[in-house]
C-alpha cells in the first residue's frame, strides 16, 4: 500500500527552503502566542491534539494509496493565528514519535499547516459566524476544503523549490487529497454547526482578538 | 471530536518509509516498506561512501530491489518515495566479513606455493567446506534477516499516539501555569 502524506521528511528539502520556513514558522508561532490569551490555551492544546491524532487516519484515496486527514482548515478557523503554535507542536510530536515528517523541516511542515489554516481563520472566519445558518454552512465546508488544498499547494511548493517538479509532486498531493478535502469540508460544517449551537464564542474569539488588536 | 476520531485509529496508522538492505553473495538486495506493508514502485539509489551514485533503480511488488554492487564497498542505501518520503541505510562493508574471509582464506592458501605445495588438498577443501557451508549459513540466516529488517521497522501505535496527546496536555498545563501566575502578578502589582 502507498501512503501519501504531506509532512516532509528529513533531508529532502535545500537549506534554503528549510532556513525560509523556519523563520516564517517563528514569526508565526511568535504572533499566535501573542494573540493566545489564557482562556484559550486548552482550545489551542484540544486542537493542537486533535490534528496529532488525526494524521494517523486513513481515508482511502483510490486503489492501495490512502491519505490522512489534515484538520488544519477547522483548527484555522477556530484558532486563527494561535494555529501556529498549535501545529508546532503537534508536528514536533508526530516527527519525534510517529517518525512522521521530520525535525529539521519541522519550520516548513509548520508553515504548510498553519499558513492556509490562518488564512481561512481571516476568509471564512465572519461568514462562519454570520448569523444565517446556510452562510456558515458554506463557509465551514470551504473553510475544511482550502484547507487542505492550501496545505498540498504550499507543500508541492517546498518541494519544487528543491528538487521535484511542481506539476508533478502538485498533481500527485491534489489528487489524493480530493476525497480528504471533501471529507474535512464536511467535518468542519458538522463542527461549526455544533459550536454554533453549543459554544458560539469560541468561534467568534479570532475575530474578536484581530479586533481588539487592531 | 477526539473520541470520534479516537474510534477510527485502529484503521491503519503509520507510513513511515523504511528501507533495510543486507549482502546477499555477489548481491546487494533491498527492501523497502511502507507502515506494514511493501514499498512498490519505490526509488532506490545507492551511493558509495564517497557520495558517488553506484546504481538506482525501482522496487518491485514486493519491495524489493537487488543489484550487484561489484566491489564490497560501504553503501549508503536511499529509498525516496515521493512526496517527501525518505529514507537511508548504511550498508556497511564489513557487515559481510564473515562471508567474504572463508573465500579469501582459500584463496590466499591456495596461492601461497608452500602451502600449496605442501598440503594442496587441504586448502581445497578449506575452499570448499568454506563455500558448503556459506550457503548454509545463508539458507538458516535469511528468515532471521527478514524477522529482524520487519522488527527495526518499528511502527507508531496506540501508545505513541496516547503519549502524544499526553504531552500535548503537559505543555497545556505549563502554558497556563506561567501565563497565571503572569497574571496574578500583574493583578498584584
Amino acid at each position: 500500500m502507498r501512503v501519501a502524506a504531506m509532512h516532509i521528511s528529513d533531508g529532502v528539502l535545500s537549506t534554503p527552503v528549510l532556513l525560509g520556513g523556519g523563520a516564517v514558522a517563528v514569526a508565526g508561532v511568535a504572533l499566535g502566542l501573542r494573540r493566545m490569551d489564557y482562556d484559550r490555551i486548552p482550545q489551542v492544546a484540544l486542537l493542537s491534539a486533535a490534528f496529532f491524532a488525526a494524521s494517523t487516519l486513513h481515508v482511502p484515496a483510490g486503489p492501495g494509496v490512502s491519505a490522512h486527514l489534515v484538520l488544519n482548515g477547522v483548527t484555522g478557523v477556530i484558532l486563527g493565528w494561535a494555529a501556529f503554535p498549535a501545529f508546532l507542536v503537534a508536528l514536533a510530536l508526530q516527527a519525534v514519535l510517529l517518525q512522521h515528517g521530520g525535525l529539521t523541516t519541522l519550520g516548513v511542515n509548520v508553515v504548510n499547516m498553519a499558513a492556509p489554516a490562518a488564512l481561512c481563520c481571516w476568509l471564512f472566519n465572519r461568514l462562519v459566524c454570520s448569523p444565517r445558518s446556510g452562510l456558515a454552512t458554506v463557509g465551514a465546508f470551504l473553510a475544511g476544503a482550502l484547507g487542505v488544498a492550501g496545505a498540498a499547494a504550499l507543500t508541492a511548493a517546498s518541494l519544487a523549490l528543491s528538487a521535484e517538479s511542481f506539476r508533478r509532486a502538485a498533481l500527485a498531493l491534489f489528487a489524493l487529497h480530493a476525497p480528504v478535502m471533501v471529507i474535512e469540508g464536511c467535518v468542519t460544517v458538522a463542527l461549526v454547526a455544533f459550536l454554533r449551537k453549543t459554544r458560539p464564542v469560541l468561534l467568534h474569539g479570532p475575530r474578536i482578538e484581530d479586533r481588539s488588536l487592531a | 471530536l477526539l473520541i470520534a476520531l479516537a474510534a477510527w485509529v485502529p484503521v491503519a496508522w503509520a507510513h513511515r518509509v523504511n528501507v533495510w538492505a543486507a549482502f546477499a553473495g555477489d548481491e546487494v538486495v533491498c527492501r523497502a516498506t511502507v507502515g506494514r506493508g511493501p514499498a512498490k514502485d519505490c526509488l532506490v539509489r545507492a551511493y558509495l561512501s564517497d557520495g558517488r551514485l553506484l546504481t538506482e533503480g525501482r522496487t518491485d511488488d514486493a519491495g524489493r530491489f537487488s543489484f550487484k554492487p561489484g566491489a564490497k564497498a560501504d553503501l549508503r542505501i536511499v529509498l525516496e518515495a515521493g512526496e517527501g518520503h525518505r529514507d537511508e541505510f548504511m550498508l556497511a562493508a564489513d557487515r559481510t566479513a564473515g562471508e567474504a574471509a572463508p573465500a579469501q582464506a582459500g584463496d590466499t592458501a591456495a596461492s601461497t606455493p608452500s602451502d600449496a605445495v605442501a598440503t594442496p588438498d587441504e586448502a581445497r577443501l578449506r575452499q570448499v567446506v568454506g563455500e558448503v557451508v556459506d550457503r548454509k549459513l545463508r539458507e538458516r540466516l535469511d528468515p532471521l534477516i527478514d524477522r529482524l529488517a520487519s522488527a527495526s521497522n518499528r511502527e507508531a501505535g496506540l501508545t505513541e499516539i496516547l503519549g502524544g496527546i499526553g504531552y500535548i496536555l503537559g505543555i497545556m498545563g505549563v502554558a497556563m501555569y506561567f501565563r497565571a501566575r503572569h497574571r496574578g502578578t500583574q493583578g498584584g502589582a
